[in-house]
């Protein structure tokens, strides 16, 4: 009799184990979300699952505070995140869209995230789906130009807008450049001459000009007109990379930088009490994420000690944009919120005040109790306008000044290239910048590589992504 | 009238025995091996979200694989340096290995020394086989970081702030490996070994002892010889598993940092599943990993398997 328990329960855990084989729809399937509020959308025989796909839980925590009121009260929202780093995401992504018509309707993805260095991939695809009676016409141009695909369909839209300018530091502006007035600081890094000849100082009265090398690409970037590949699958650097490159050589050999990519821990030190760096560069999400930790570190902290400036050169830098899903089964659901994500001013105005947050975890998306503060600039630019008008705002750990006025500012003039992006960008802006600045950062035995090493490893990088890319130039 | 021979045919229950092996086998091993080969001819990818292929190209993948100027090696062939890589790292952790384990097997087989509790040693050794090779690999990670255990140990005991950054150095991230992987399997080898020594007739060391051999002629003249079929079996398993090491410098190194030292033939060949899902160069990659262990272990076979003592046959004239 014990025998046949046992080999009863042998088969059951044979059977079981294959069973679990079956694919699940996330990595970390967030907590799902009901919600008690009361919903304007009809749902009547729509999901009742609403599934976001996410490299982080930023929107997530945004939708947590201040959207969960506007989702019919018996729809579950879920957000399915992987990592953005190395690709994780899209690989994950790529996949659970492929099989998105097939999956169960709890598991279809209807929503998914996409940055700017990828979104020409999936709003130039039948994988999203194109958005209709949406209207565009308080949003910056440039964030409706990128969810735009080369036939004039909207496909992807954001509540965001990511004009990045110059976060600097008060007290070493006040030794380095002799003031520490965020107008009369623009007034002396507004060209890269400028910004060049105080670098030099900084380091004169030992200081570094900025934190990562690797960030001043971004500045860069959003100047681009030409993309990375040409029709041919050619890979060829932009002028502009021929530009940070020399920017980054002189930099380097002069010590006026951290030889660090963007998010290195020395980078980020920097930002606490004791920090060296007269600047850093990024956008509202950046000194969000990145800096207010180190502003309110205790002691340690540095809050009050800096100001925003628009730097050298107007630029944008990432973003986050909502696609629809092809095969999702919430579309009337879905419409609503890509309209609202551009026109609800009572999610936008809480958003962009961005208190009152609850984090959630990175290891299982489950909320925990921890308050967080997380700004957004707002991608519409009547609600944009009125936060630069209201001198009572501004991000916490500015003192005072009125950040907002001056990414509206930015805002205002960025343009997106149509054709200057590719749907590899990610590897261009991420891997070989990665890749170049091993020439300084001192990797294995405290050696650096040779510049051909460097393209040796980005090379390699590619080959990975885009198998028939080739490298003549 | 004839009678009827009714034969019983106890084969049959043999067959239907071993029947959920093979199909098992055919399904998940032999069905994939095969694709494997197969897809290695064709060029067969992921670029952005569209598939390209399978379009036949007979060796093309084989060619660029070696040829050190196309856009994969881009200057230096990379499976010379991955395979390099990959028994650097092996042989670091098995040969430390064998010995540590032929020496505590003989201990514990040993009819002089009848050592105490060896079931209890013998769990204990084989305890580190039972934790996950990626659990193991994140306690390494958290012990040897930068500013880990053992650095502030290390500060503690000399009264001065220590600072090594065990993982960026090629050498110590390598040893890091080997050592895991050292850890994982003496146990495993030592069981198998000491199995390999108890099933010598027992007669052939009594008779040695009454020829008056010592201990070192008794090792090396009767032990050793006789565990020759299960050292060779030992070694190439050994060596199966080390040219497959992935999960371990993947998890400690974060695929294979410093600067790819420690990236091995998996590693580099999980870059191309990844990233395009390149089925025709990773399947390429794969035949290559098949035969490089086919060939190795042809050669570990040959050697420990020649007999030094046979005498040559000498040719008539």
């Amino acid at each position: 009799m014990k025998k046949k328990i046992l080999a009863a329960a042998l088969a059951a855990a044979t059977v079981l184990s294959f069973a679990g084989c079956k694919e699940e729809t996330g990595g970390n399937s967030g907590a799902g979300n009901s919600n008690s509020g009361s919903g304007n959308a009809s749902s009547g025989d729509e999901g009742k699952v609403l599934n976001i796909a996410c490299w982080n839980y930023e929107m997530a925590e945004w939708f947590d505070a201040y959207y969960m009121d506007k989702i019919p009260s018996d729809v579950t929202v879920n957000w399915v995140q992987f990592p953005n780093s190395d690709g994780v995401y899209q690989q994950n992504l790529d996949r659970l869209l492929s099989e998105n018509e097939d999956a169960s309707d709890d598991e279809k993805i209807d929503i998914f995230l996409a940055e700017a260095d990828y979104i020409q991939k999936y709003k130039e695809s039948d994988v999203s789906l194109a958005l209709t009676g949406i209207d565009t016409s308080n949003t910056y141009k440039y964030v409706i130009d990128a969810g735009t695909d080369s036939s004039g369909t909207l496909k992807a839209v954001s509540p965001q807008a990511t004009p990045s300018g110059m976060i600097v530091r008060k007290s070493i502006a006040k030794e380095v450049l002799g003031t520490d007035d965020p107008d009369e600081i623009q007034s002396k890094l507004d060209s890269w001459d400028k910004f060049n000849a105080a670098a030099k100082d900084a380091k004169a009265k030992g200081y570094l000009m900025t934190g990562s090398i690797t960030t001043l690409w971004r500045v860069y970037a959003a100047g681009q007109t030409e993309p990375w590949l040409d029709s041919n699958n050619n890979f060829k650097p932009v002028p502009e990379f021929y530009k940070w490159y020399e920017q980054a050589k002189d930099f380097m050999a002069n010590g006026y930088s951290i030889a660090d990519g963007n998010w290195g821990d020395e980078v980020t030190n920097n930002m606490t009490k004791d920090g060296k760096c007269l600047s850093y560069i990024g956008p509202m999400w950046y000194y969000a994420f990145n800096m207010t930790k180190a502003f309110a570190n205790g002691d340690n902290g540095s809050s009050g000690d800096w100001c925003f400036i628009e730097g050298p050169q107007a630029h944008y830098w990432g973003g986050t944009w909502l696609l629809a899903a092809k095969g999702g089964d919430n579309p009337t659901l879905v419409n609503q919120i890509m309209n609202d994500m551009l026109n609800n001013e009572d999610f936008l105005n809480k958003a962009a005040d961005g208190h009152g947050l609850k984090e959630r975890s990175t290891t299982d998306g489950s909320i925990t109790s921890a308050d967080k503060y997380n700004p957004l600039f707002p991608s519409n630019k009547k609600v944009a306008d009125a936060l630069a008008a209201d001198s009572s705002k501004g991000f916490d750990g500015f003192d005072g000044q009125n950040d907002y006025a001056i990414q509206a500012k930015i805002a205002d003039g960025i343009t997106w290239a149509p054709n200057a992006h590719t749907a590899f960008d990610q590897t261009f802006n991420e891997g070989l910048f990665d890749s170049m600045i091993l020439q300084w950062k001192a990797g294995e035995d405290g050696k650096t590589k040779t510049e051909e090493q460097c393209w040796a490893d980005f090379y390699e990088k590619l080959n990975k992504v885009n198998p028939t890319a080739t490298h003549n130039f | 009238m004839k009678k009827k021979h009714k034969l019983v045919s106890y084969a049959k229950w043999g067959y239907i025995f071993i029947t959920p092996f093979f199909l098992v086998y055919i399904v998940f091993s032999l069905i994939p091996l095969l694709s494997t080969f197969y897809y290695s001819f064709f060029d067969y990818y992921q670029q952005g979200l569209d598939w390209i292929g399978p379009n036949f190209v007979g060796f093309g993948n084989y060619q660029k694989l070696f040829d050190i100027n196309s856009t994969l090696n881009n200057g230096s062939l990379k499976i010379l340096t991955y395979t390099k890589n990959t028994m650097i790292m092996w042989v670091l952790g098995a040969v430390p290995q064998f010995i540590f384990s032929l020496l505590l097997a003989i201990i514990f087989t040993s009819e002089r020394l009848r050592i105490k509790g060896q079931r209890f040693f013998k769990t204990v050794i084989y305890m580190p086989n039972l934790i996950m090779a990626a659990s193991f690999a994140m306690l390494f990670f958290a012990l040897f970081s930068n500013v880990g255990p053992v650095n502030q140990m290390i500060s503690g005991i000399i009264g001065e702030e220590f600072k090594f950054d065990y993982l960026a150095n090629t050498s110590s991230a390598r040893i890091l490996v080997a050592t895991i992987n050292f850890l994982m399997w003496f146990g495993n080898t030592t069981i198998l070994l000491m199995a390999g020594i108890m099933g010598i007739d027992q007669s052939l060391f009594e008779a040695a002892s009454i020829d008056g051999a010592n201990s070192w002629q008794v090792f090396f003249k009767i032990t050793i010889p006789l565990l020759m079929p299960i050292m060779v079996y030992v070694a190439i398993t050994s060596l199966i598993g080390g040219l497959q090491m992935f999960d371990v410098p993947q998890i400690l190194t974060n695929g294979g940092a410093p600067a790819g030292d420690c990236e091995t033939l998996i590693i580099w060949l999980n870059g191309y599943i990844g990233g395009s899902k390149n089925y025709g160069i990773a399947g390429a990659m794969s035949v290559l990993v098949f035969f490089i262990t086919g060939i190795l272990s042809l050669i570990v076979y040959k050697v420990l398997n020649s007999d030094p003592d046979k005498p040559k046959k000498k040719k008539r004239g």
